[in-house]
């Protein structure tokens, strides 16, 4: 019956009163769950051994090699060798978390860079299969042999421990490190206990003489206190006491067969069995019984529980299951029941169910040592349309049915007697929403107004004294209230139809509704958390918290599944538990986490049309009605998230091995990361964020578990990925992986700086050079322009003139031959002057002739008061070069400078030294005044040859003689 | 002290190696040799012993070799095999080497056939003894087993000290090689 057509219903007539109990059964209580096969191409490989990684992979040894499974997907991790093959046997994480794989063949293998690589230690590996492997808290690595015995890996060597050192069987399973640091091992003959001291391995065996049930020991598991449960072959398990050695086995009658796993979870001892599936002992009353799940799951190989207490189980016939574990537990009704028709559900605190058929009975369903045992009950006056709406059990143990029209009744649960409450008047043949209530106090809501009724804590019986008071909140609101909630401070809180949520505090009402906020003003459900704040849900807006002061809403934003909800609860872990049509969203109140029970662990098509089909139970279970029957849920410890791990970081496409460095060449710029969140509850609702910083500045959502980044631009990165089971991420658990991408050399900044700064050099050098070439030749020019013009000056110079012409008029007259030749010789001697003035080298052999005309000339004048020697062999003549007119200018100054007298005739010699130099040397004979410009002729030919030579022009005058010396000028200027 | 060490591990190799006489699972040594090989950065030394002793029990897959140290020959010169006998294995102390336990695998050793075995016993070298797992590979043909073995020895652990100037010139990690026949 639908909730909304409540307000249509009609009047119901009254029917027989009959009582009339009958039994039948139902089949067992099963924990939901689901198988995953291995499909290969032509084969489907057996797993048997599951195992669980430290980073929360599932790892599965197969028949065919090993597999990782994330929830959803199974994949191979190859050997890196292709033609290997072997059966996987055990599986171990040590503490570096390297993988070692045991095999059937006896070898062992390990996982590197994502294939399996056979481990080659010197000694060899064992020809039997490998059982079992542990770790001690030295380090050393233990494994066990079908055959051969124990080992053990120390310091890159292998020992063996087997009959020599008192092994009382070499047939040896699971390894056990116990607090003090020696290794339980079972064998097929007892219980072996390996202690190692300074590399010797003593042995000390536990079997049937120290009070072991059985000789096969086939599983161990830690029972913490250095106790250990042992699994047997043949008699079950039993406990024993590894600081006392005391052996005690739990009262049982064993049938199932071989132990072939023990763990202790919770509260529970589970036993993987070879012939009756997951056994479980618990440890709170000592009871055995069976884990019936949706699989028939016969021999279990092996199994181990992931983050969110999901059990996963090897088996020979079914595959990988997984199972919700103690989480979840439908009860299965009986095939003709329809679902539509349960309106109400009750687990009463004698562990009976309740709930109604189509005939609007009162079923009772008690789960006895002989079976489960279903008894409807027929209340006087019900009939096939007067539904039951609300059970609840009130502190005294009696049982209140609310009915639709025909009010409420008062039942026995033990001896099934009831009474309709007809005391108050409006109640009677009333429509009843819901029946709550506080410790002594009962509140039932109906059509026809709520009443709240004060009962006898004590007393269960039918007809005890009642206190009826009606609770008037029409001021308000409508009287259509759903629910009544009284809160740990006294306080009474309606959730009304339409008008919000209305508290009734020291006798005041007061009202929210949407003038408060509120989107949805029609309440279905109340609740309280641990620190008092109120929880209501709404017909369509999801849930609100009220923390006195201001109301919060939790809908898909949050990460709700569904906005259709019944009811909401505080579970005894502080937990609001939301039951909607998809399942459970389970909400930790204070870190706003959320948990999801549904398909995936068997929950779905939850009744929620019928608000009084949720029942708690004074352990905080949660009941529900589903398709499949009716829903046990326990609460359980943490609330896990999504783990998100970095699979795998590729550069074009090659997997990154892990100890690489992350600094990459420019052109090293091609990413992929491989990422995964791991959730096994439900792998497949996982919803990834990534972002590349320096890339990227936003998150970027998606369902792929796979991103490639190309042609990045260098710089620093980080990759970060988180996952989540909603679209909220805020703590959701994240996966980085930082890199550099170089810059290319000739972009770095030091390569910028190097090229300007060379540049600058190189311009600098260019216009420091060229502007001192400019000043040089500038310089040069200068010198030669006053060497010309002094020499121009000089030899137009009217004495030489003058005295060249008298000279020329006396000859004619002494000796018009000689005359003839002076005259051509200062003609020759002008020609040179004119021909040699713009050069800037001349050979010397070309200035001694020009010099040798001057002569000439001079001699014409002083007669053998003058004298020239030119001791310089011809072929160094032709080969040197000099400044045009220096020798000629040096010997005028010769001249000029000395007082040329008969009685001191004046001696010029030419010589060349042996330092390539040109020597012009006189002997000095003073004169009375001196002429004008001297010096300036020499000085003048210093100059010039500062441009001209590397070498200087050398005077020497020590009072006697006079030595000029001119570098030579090997080669030819142009 | 040290003799006093050696009397009772002596006493058992002998014990293994005689005490089986009679018995017609008993394979005694025809032939055997024993290489070593140091491999060092600057040197490598390399010597043998044609002087193996041994026998195995194939019914009980126990065995028994000795060698005597001091009949390695083939060093790369005589000073160095003084070195080995006086400085480094003490042969005039510890005269003998020798490893004897059980072969893991149940192999019919009395049969033809080519098999891969582990055998577990006690090395002692240098006085020093080293429970050890060696690989070997035998062949048995015709009644005659032909055994090659080859496993490390570290001289660390036989308490032999290698000197700081020799470091590069010794291993620390000496190979052996065991190539045996053995007869009925």
């Amino acid at each position: 019956m639908n909730i909304i057509s409540l307000k249509n219903f009609g009047l119901a007539f009254l029917g027989l009163i009959c009582l009339c109990v009958y039994s039948l059964s139902v089949t067992a209580q099963y924990t939901p769950s689901h198988s995953f096969k291995i499909e290969e191409e032509h084969f489907s490989p057996t797993i048997k051994v599951v195992y669980q990684k430290k980073n929360g992979y599932i790892l599965c040894g197969t028949t065919h090699g090993l597999y990782s499974f994330d929830g959803l997907r199974f994949a191979k991790i190859p050997f890196n060798n292709p033609s290997s093959s072997d059966t996987v046997t055990s599986i171990f994480e040590d503490k570096d978390r390297t993988v070692w794989v045991g095999m059937q063949s006896g070898r062992i293998a390990h996982v590197l860079g994502g294939s399996l690589q056979y481990w080659q230690p010197e000694e060899g590996t064992p020809a039997q299969p490998i059982t079992a492997f542990a770790q001690d808290s030295l380090g050393i690595i233990w494994f066990s042999s079908r055959g051969e015995g124990v080992y053990y890996y120390s310091k890159n060597k292998l020992y063996l421990v087997n009959e020599e050192n008192g092994l009382s069987d070499m047939q040896t399973g699971v390894l056990m490190v116990t607090r003090k640091g020696d290794i339980l091992v079972a064998t097929d003959n007892g219980i072996n206990c390996i202690t190692l001291t300074n590399g010797k391995a003593q042995v000390k065996v536990i079997g049937p003489s120290e009070g072991l049930p059985d000789y096969m020991v086939t599983a161990i598991a830690d029972a913490g206190n250095n106790q250990y449960w042992i699994g047997l072959q043949d008699k079950g398990f039993c406990k024993y006491n590894h600081s006392t050695g005391n052996i005690s086995t739990p009262p049982m009658h064993w049938k199932y067969g071989q132990v072939n796993q023990i763990l202790q979870f919770h509260d529970h001892v589970w036993l993987g069995t070879d012939a009756d599936g997951v056994i479980r002992y618990s440890l709170k009353n000592g009871r055995l019984d069976s884990l019936t799940l949706s699989h028939t799951t016969s021999s279990i190989l092996s199994f181990c529980y992931d983050a969110q207490d999901n059990l996963w189980i090897a088996t020979q016939n079914a595959g990988l299951v997984r199972s919700a574990g103690e989480k979840v537990r439908i009860l299965p009704m009986p095939a003709n029941t329809d679902f539509e028709h349960i309106h109400a559900l009750l687990r009463s605190n004698d562990g009976a169910l309740w709930t109604t058929d189509p005939q609007n009975r009162l079923l009772r369903i008690r789960f006895l040592a002989t079976g489960n045992e279903v008894e409807p009950v027929a209340l006087s006056g019900l009939t096939p349309k007067t539904d039951i709406t609300c059970l609840y059990q009130d502190i005294s143990g009696r049982i209140w049915v609310g009915t639709m029209g025909r009010g409420v009744y008062l039942l026995d649960p033990i001896s099934l007697r009831y009474r309709s409450v007809d005391e108050l008047s409006h109640l009677n043949d009333g429509s009843i929403l819901s029946i709550t209530g506080r410790d002594k106090r009962v509140y039932v809501s109906s059509l026809q107004g709520c009443v709240s009724v004060d009962i006898n804590k004590s007393s269960s019986d039918l007809n005890g004294k009642m206190i009826y008071k009606n609770l008037d909140i029409s001021k308000l609101g409508n009287n259509y209230v759903y629910t009544i909630f009284e809160d740990t401070k006294g306080r009474l809180w309606f959730a009304t139809d339409g008008d919000g949520l209305i508290v009734y505090e020291n006798g005041k009402l007061t009202g929210f509704d949407k003038t408060n906020g509120l989107i949805d003003a029609r309440i279905y459900s109340i609740c309280e958390d641990f620190d008092g704040n109120i929880w209501f849900s709404t017909a369509s807006a999801g849930i609100y918290k009220y923390t006195g002061k201001s109301f919060i809403n939790y809908g898909f934003k949050n990460g709700l599944t569904s906005l259709n909800i019944s009811g909401i609860k505080t579970d005894v872990l502080g937990n609001i538990i939301i039951v909607h049509e998809k399942g459970l969203d389970v909400l930790n109140p204070k870190t706003e986490k959320l948990n999801y029970i549904n398909e995936n662990h068997g929950v779905t098509g939850i009744n929620v049309q019928d608000l009084g089909c949720i029942s708690q139970d004074n352990n905080g279970n949660i009941y529900m009605i589903g398709v499949d029957g009716i829903i046990k849920y326990a609460p359980f410890s943490a609330i896990a998230l999504p783990k998100t791990i970095l699979d795998q970081v590729q550069l074009f496409e090659q997997v990154l091995s892990e100890d690489s460095t992350y600094t990459f060449k420019h052109d090293e710029n091609s990413f992929t990361f491989l990422y995964s969140g791991l959730f096994y509850a439900s792998p497949g609702d996982i919803v990834y964020q990534y972002r590349l910083e320096g890339l990227d500045t936003v998150w970027t959502t998606t369902k792929d578990r796979m991103k490639t980044f190309t042609r990045l631009p260098p710089g620093k990165y980080t990759f970060r990925v988180r996952s989540s089971l909603n679209k909220n991420f805020d703590q959701a658990s994240e996966a980085a992986f930082s890199f550099e991408i170089k810059q290319v050399f000739y972009k770095t900044a030091w390569f910028i700086i190097l090229c300007v700064f060379a540049l600058i050099v190189l311009l600098y050098s260019y216009i420091f050079f060229r502007e001192k070439r400019i000043k040089r030749m500038e310089s040069l020019k200068q010198a030669s322009q006053v060497s010309k013009f002094e020499l121009l000056k000089n030899q137009v110079n009217p004495h030489f003139l003058f005295n060249s012409f008298n000279t020329l008029i006396s000859t004619i007259e002494e000796d018009p031959k000689v005359a003839v030749e002076y005259a051509e010789r200062l003609s020759d001697f002008f020609r040179n002057i004119v021909a040699f003035r713009d050069k800037d080298v001349t050979t010397l052999s070309e200035e001694l002739s020009m010099l040798e005309n001057y002569f000439f000339l001079q001699q014409k004048r002083y007669g053998n008061n003058i004298s020239l020697a030119i001791n310089i062999p011809k072929e160094i003549q032709k080969n040197i070069y000099v400044a045009p007119l220096t020798l000629q200018l040096l010997l005028e100054n010769a001249i000029k400078h000395n007082a040329v007298q008969r009685e001191k005739p004046l001696h010029i010699s030419l010589s060349v030294s042996g330092d390539d130099y040109i020597l012009i040397q006189n002997n000095i004979i003073p004169r009375s005044s001196k002429s004008l410009g001297a010096g300036m002729g020499l000085q003048n030919i210093i100059n010039r040859y500062t441009f001209l030579s590397s070498h200087p022009v050398k005077v020497f005058d020590n009072g006697q003689v006079f030595i000029v010396s001119i570098p030579f000028i090997k080669f030819k200027h142009d | 002290m040290l003799f006093t060490k050696m009397k009772p591990l002596l006493f058992t190799v002998f014990f293994i190696l005689f005490a089986f006489h009679g018995f017609t699972q008993l394979y005694t040594v025809s032939s055997g040799k024993v290489d070593f090989r140091s491999d060092a950065p600057l040197e490598l030394i390399k010597a043998s012993s044609i002087e193996l002793k041994g026998k195995i029990d194939v019914e009980k897959r126990q065995f028994a070799f000795t060698v005597k140290m001091n009949s390695f020959l083939g060093f790369n010169s005589p000073l160095q095999r003084e070195h080995f006998n006086e400085n480094y294995v003490e042969s005039d102390v510890f005269p003998d080497a020798s490893f004897f336990g059980r072969i893991i695998e149940e192999i019919d050793l009395s049969k033809d056939g080519s098999y891969e075995v582990r055998a577990k016993g006690k090395l002692t070298v240098h006085g020093v003894t080293q429970e050890r797992i060696i690989k070997s590979v035998v062949v048995v043909k015709e009644g005659v087993i032909r055994l090659v073995a080859a496993f490390t020895v570290l001289l660390a652990d036989h308490n032999i000290p290698v000197p700081k100037v020799v470091h590069e010139k010794l291993a620390s990690e000496i190979k052996v090689e065991v190539n045996a026949e053995l007869k009925h």
